[in-house]
């Protein structure tokens, strides 16, 4: 992975051919409780990679690393930082950093019409509504979805959902993108075109999926067991040691 | 309740939000107020050409017709067992009046314009109206997109009902319906965490236990 992990904690990352990889998330000693059930525990990771996948069964804690990473949940134990900002302490700046595509996208499209929606991310960083719209339609007709600016979020099929959910997020130009699931519900053509999407971005993104296919050209990747990182390594021995586990 | 906006190139699309509200409220005062019947006949046909003029979709329109040629036979038929034509015709008129104006407006008005306009009013009421007006912005816009998702939870429920062979009772679907219903508001509070929206997350970040709820969802 060509990484020198060894610097400064806070330090810039830079990849051995000299592109920046991706920001900085450390997770020191991270452990969360839910409901009296330990779901992550001993999580000690450094991440800077451009590509990252996370693999695991269900209930193996993929979801809750995602949402540590972008101060959606606290840990119990320990600290998760991004670019040396503080998930809990520092939550507002790390949303900025840090943007969340959920495995549901038509919660995640809270207005009602798909231009008013991606354009609400910029109205939160401060843009004139003059200028969010501007922006919310370039950002639609990057991904091809431009005719889909003034049409009711409830009607949109369920791939044009995730593309939506995606250029909303993508509008606020994040660091680092975490995808929970981001192909599951879809159908072939729909899934490639997210896979292309999630290639295309100049972030960086970490990818929790059961969609093996997806991370195979990732930077690393990482094996969720039981709450614990079982396997953190190259996307083709991460794969080989996730299916030999779920044999 | 759900979002009717038609996008389109119309006098009507051009106009304003706030003058459109304003003609329209002053429309339903004066519809309200008037009983001539030759008056209210012209305001109808006029709202219907005003309607026709948004160029509002086929289905709309028909479903709209529907439910007005329903509610003008059952107040036809009152007025007819009460001995009172001219009342059940002037209620016709008006609401077809009111029902076509309203439609108009809804069918050449983004909900981000009258959130918008709903936000420039309430904030001149003080210091915190700014942040109040936008919340209650929100708040709106989030019933009008969620309304048919929970209707179609609402479907999909029924339809799981029937598939089971299951007898139709209230319980059966409100309660799911329920659960769903606060699933849902959970998800959208998370995702406006996510997406940084001011006055939900940040500092108060979610306890492990729970998705954050802090949001007016």
């Amino acid at each position: 992975m060509g990484i020198d992990m060894d610097m400064h904690p806070n330090a810039p990352v830079l990849l051995d051919d000299g592109r920046p990889a991706g920001p900085r998330v450390r997770f020191d000693g991270v452990a969360v409780d839910l409901g009296g059930a330990s779901v992550l525990r001993d999580i000690d990771l450094d991440l800077a990679e451009r590509r990252i996948g996370v693999l695991g069964l269900n209930g193996s804690g993929k979801s809750t690393l995602g949402r540590l990473v972008n101060g959606l949940v606290a840990p119990t134990r320990g600290r998760v930082t991004v670019d040396g900002l503080d998930t809990v302490a520092d939550g507002r700046a790390v949303r900025r950093k840090v943007g969340f595509v959920f495995q549901a996208p038509e919660n995640q499209i809270v207005l009602p019409i798909v231009g008013e929606d991606v354009a609400l991310g910029l109205k939160t960083l401060g843009a004139s509504r003059k200028d969010a719209a501007a922006g919310a339609r370039r950002a639609l007709e990057r991904f091809g979805l431009g005719d889909l600016v003034d049409r009711s979020s409830h009607s949109l099929s369920g791939g044009q959902r995730q593309l939506v959910a995606l250029a909303a997020v993508l509008v606020m130009e994040p660091a680092l993108v975490v995808f929970d699931e981001p192909t599951t519900q879809l159908d072939l053509r729909n899934r490639n075109a997210v896979a292309r999407a999630i290639d295309a971005m100049d972030a960086a993104a970490l990818v929790i999926t059961h969609d093996l296919d997806l991370v195979a050209g990732y930077d690393r990747c990482l094996v969720l067991e039981a709450g614990r990182v079982a396997f953190d390594g190259a996307p083709a021995e991460a794969v080989r040691f996730y299916r030999e586990r779920a044999a | 309740m759900i979002s009717l906006y038609r996008p389109g190139a119309t006098p009507l699309h051009r106009l304003p939000a706030g003058p459109k509200l304003a003609l329209l409220s002053i429309a339903g005062v004066a519809l309200t107020v008037t009983t001539h019947i030759g008056l209210l006949a012209v305001a109808a046909a006029a709202a219907a050409g005003l309607l026709a003029s948004a160029r509002p979709p086929g289905d709309l329109v028909r479903g709209q017709a529907m439910g007005l040629l329903w509610i003008t036979l059952v107040v036809l038929g009152l007025a007819a067992l009460a001995g009172s034509w001219r009342d059940g015709v002037i209620f016709v008129f008006r609401v077809v009046a009111l029902v076509s104006l309203a439609t108009a407006v809804t069918v050449t008005t983004r909900t981000a314009d009258i959130q918008d306009l709903l936000e420039r009013g309430l904030s001149r009421l003080g210091p915190g109206g700014e942040r109040l007006a936008e919340r209650l912005g929100l708040a709106i816009a989030l019933v009008i997109r969620f309304v048919p998702e929970l209707l179609a939870h609402a479907a999909a429920l029924d339809e799981a009902r029937k598939a089971r062979g299951l007898k139709a009772s209230a319980p059966r679907l409100l309660i799911p319906l329920l659960v769903r219903t606060l699933r849902t508001a959970d998800a959208v509070a998370e995702a406006l965490d996510a997406r940084g929206y001011p006055g939900t997350g940040g500092s108060a970040v979610a306890q492990p236990s729970k998705t954050s709820g802090d949001t007016a969802a």
